[in-house]
């Protein structure tokens, strides 16, 4: 049986009230499991384990409350270490710089540490910086990249967790042969990667062919559409995440994510599903709303797409 | 199989970028609409009459509009909801003399609609109490006797004529609701229970069920935060969106503070065996919401709490 679940990162709910409409929405579209994402605080409530705490007691608590709303459970926690948070004194971290592991490793440890209290089984993480910060331009870079996500992927695994890292499309891994550099340099056993559709079609690279260059790494799915390729390799100037992703760069995308089945998408995503199938892929399929100004009509619309056109059943 | 059947009653607004609009605007909004209430898992659909214009433009024929939405996962279009403008000068159901027309315009309407298997044609029983007023035993009987003829009208095409009584309509009181269902015949009118409305009038909506349980065809189950306590159903020129005393009657099912006791109502269903569709509304949902959102809230209550009651 396929797991799937919901990322609600396009959600921003505050008031339990809130976060309970966005949960009864996510499950009237059959989705049993979501995804969270990291974020900082008491505005941010599901945005880290501690706010999570403050707002619903406990792992358990939190579990209840899931299920007053027809929510299973959480399947993975997206965490960016170079999100500036307060509980990190907003100081913004790169894996590439040796000085920043220890912290990055026990930011990630809370993650990790939630999850395995609650059930879940994937770290999702951002590996690097934007490419534009040039974070691997320094010798050994990928070396360091390497050592902190291992260190990650170690203790997770001793969690039951599986450490996923999320390639962007305006990651420093794009670039060059950054990526392949750094799957050599790391460990499977501790080190997967979290495949996501429309931020690989964002970055010119068609998921099909990716998934099966890099099969074998592949823990986690993320599925969205695009329209837009950065076919400019915009990310890699300034200040992408203001000029190109926030601000749409010179193709003038208001948005670069959205619904599966949008016209024009570049993503296959039947053809993609078909491929998971067809390998047996067996990690989790997070669908997102990720961009949507309306993300309970978007993922309406993905649950349409994925009962009557890919032919999923209903959890 | 389930004795229940999800039917939604189409009120939809969606923001767009030249901002609300209904699905009848484009053929792009309604196949948003279409695979947003599928998806939630609505298997019927309810509508006003008159979209048959606007559909039939879109899709060619009724028909061709209803083989769309089986391909998009709507079984079919269950409820109609006649729209007729009262005016006692033209129809209005308390003014015998206009009675013919009432009669003759359903039945114009309907033959449109002939080749689907519509089950019922819902309709205000009254004018607005306002236009009515003094309610008087006499307008209730005209009343009764006008859907009399209706509804042997509508068996004709094999569709129940159903009273539906809004909070400001002019049978609206318990007693008069009842009144007008002993007037009328038991072959050609049936009672449609709107939950909210009938709140709003002060009415229990699960006691009026009990005691029309024998008529009830078919329901709309929508919640209401507030009981009318400033008789904004007699008010001019509007009581829906005018009234002093809120700018939002209606809201999902299971909105906090909702005054319809839903799971009540269930256990009535189930007693009574209730089978067949029930139609889920929630009329005006855009005033600080949207219809994407409670359409899913809806039927999030629906599958995890009433079905609980009466599977």
């Amino acid at each position: 049986m396929n797991r799937w679940g919901y990322a609600v990162n396009a959600w921003a709910p505050v008031r339990r009230e809130h976060q309970e409409r966005m949960l009864k929405v996510v499950s009237a579209c059959g989705f049993g499991h979501i995804e969270l994402s990291c974020g900082s605080g008491r505005w941010e409530p599901l945005g880290r384990p501690e706010w999570i705490a403050r707002n619903h007691g406990s792992p358990a608590g939190f579990l209840g409350f899931l299920a007053e709303c027809g929510i299973d459970g959480v399947s993975s926690f997206y965490f960016d270490p170079g999100l500036l948070t307060e509980e990190e004194g907003f100081i913004p971290r790169s894996a590439a710089d040796p000085g920043d592991r220890d912290a990055i490793v026990a930011t990630a440890a809370l993650f990790t540490d939630f999850l395995a209290d609650i059930g879940g089984s994937v770290v999702v993480a951002r590996p690097t910086p934007s490419q534009w910060q040039q974070p691997l331009a320094r010798p050994g870079a990928i070396g360091a990249v390497a050592r902190c996500w291992e260190a990650v992927g170690a203790y997770a695994r001793d969690r039951g967790v599986t450490l996923a890292l999320h390639v962007d499309f305006l990651s420093a891994l794009r670039a060059d042969d950054n990526l392949d550099r750094l799957l050599d340099a790391t460990d499977p056993a501790l080190v997967g990667m979290a495949l996501d559709t429309a931020e690989l079609a964002v970055a010119a690279l068609d998921p099909v062919v990716f998934y099966r260059q890099y099969r074998e790494r592949v823990v986690h799915v993320q599925i969205k559409n695009t329209r837009q390729a950065d076919s400019r390799d915009e990310y890699a100037l300034p200040h992408a995440e203001l000029n190109l992703l926030r601000g749409g760069g010179s193709y003038g995308e208001q948005r670069w994510f959205h619904d599966l089945d949008t016209a024009g998408g570049l993503v296959d995503v039947a053809g993609f599903l078909a491929e998971l199938d067809a390998t047996g892929y067996d990690g989790w399929r997070i669908v997102e709303s990720d961009h949507s100004p309306h993300p309970a009509e978007t993922a309406m619309h993905n649950s349409w797409f994925l009962r009557h056109v890919v032919g999923v059943k209903r959890s | 199989m389930s004795a229940l059947r999800w039917s939604y009653m189409d009120h939809w607004r969606a923001d767009t970028p030249r901002g609300p609009m209904t699905q009848y605007g484009s053929r792009r909004l309604m196949d948003d609409f279409v695979k947003q209430i599928s998806a939630v898992g609505f298997e019927g659909l309810d509508m006003f009459d008159f979209q048959i214009y606007g559909l039939t433009q879109m899709f060619g024929s009724i028909e061709k509009y209803q083989e769309y939405l089986q391909d998009h996962g709507i079984t079919k279009i269950v409820n109609l909801f006649r729209g007729i403008m009262y005016d006692p000068r033209v129809a209005d159901p308390h003014v015998r003399e206009t009675h013919d027309e009432i009669v003759e315009s359903t039945r114009r309407m309907l033959g449109m609609w002939e080749g689907l298997q519509v089950e019922n044609l819902i309709v205000m029983p009254a004018s607005l109490y306002a236009d009515t007023a003094p309610v008087t035993k006499d307008k209730i009987k005209a009343a009764a006797e006008c859907w009399n003829r209706v509804g042997e009208a509508s068996a004709e095409f094999g569709v129940r004529t159903t009273g539906h009584h809004e909070f400001f309509c002019a049978i609206r009181t318990e007693e008069d609701i009842l009144s007008f269902y002993e007037w009328t015949d038991p072959r050609y009118v049936s009672f449609f229970c709107d939950t909210a409305q009938h709140c709003i009038a002060g009415v229990d909506p699960v006691a009026l069920y009990l005691k029309l349980h024998d008529r009830c065809s078919g329901f709309h189950f929508k919640d209401t935060r507030e009981v009318d306590t400033t008789q904004a159903f007699a008010s001019r020129p509007d009581a829906e969106l005018m009234a002093p005393q809120t700018a939002r009657w209606f809201y999902e099912m299971g909105t906090k503070g909702g005054l319809v006791d839903f799971p009540r109502l269930m256990h009535a269903l189930k007693e009574h065996e209730f089978t067949g569709w029930i139609t889920v509304e929630h009329d005006k949902a855009n005033i600080g919401g949207d219809y994407a959102e409670s359409t899913a809230l809806s039927m999030w209550y629906a599958k995890h709490v009433l079905r609980e009651i009466y599977p």
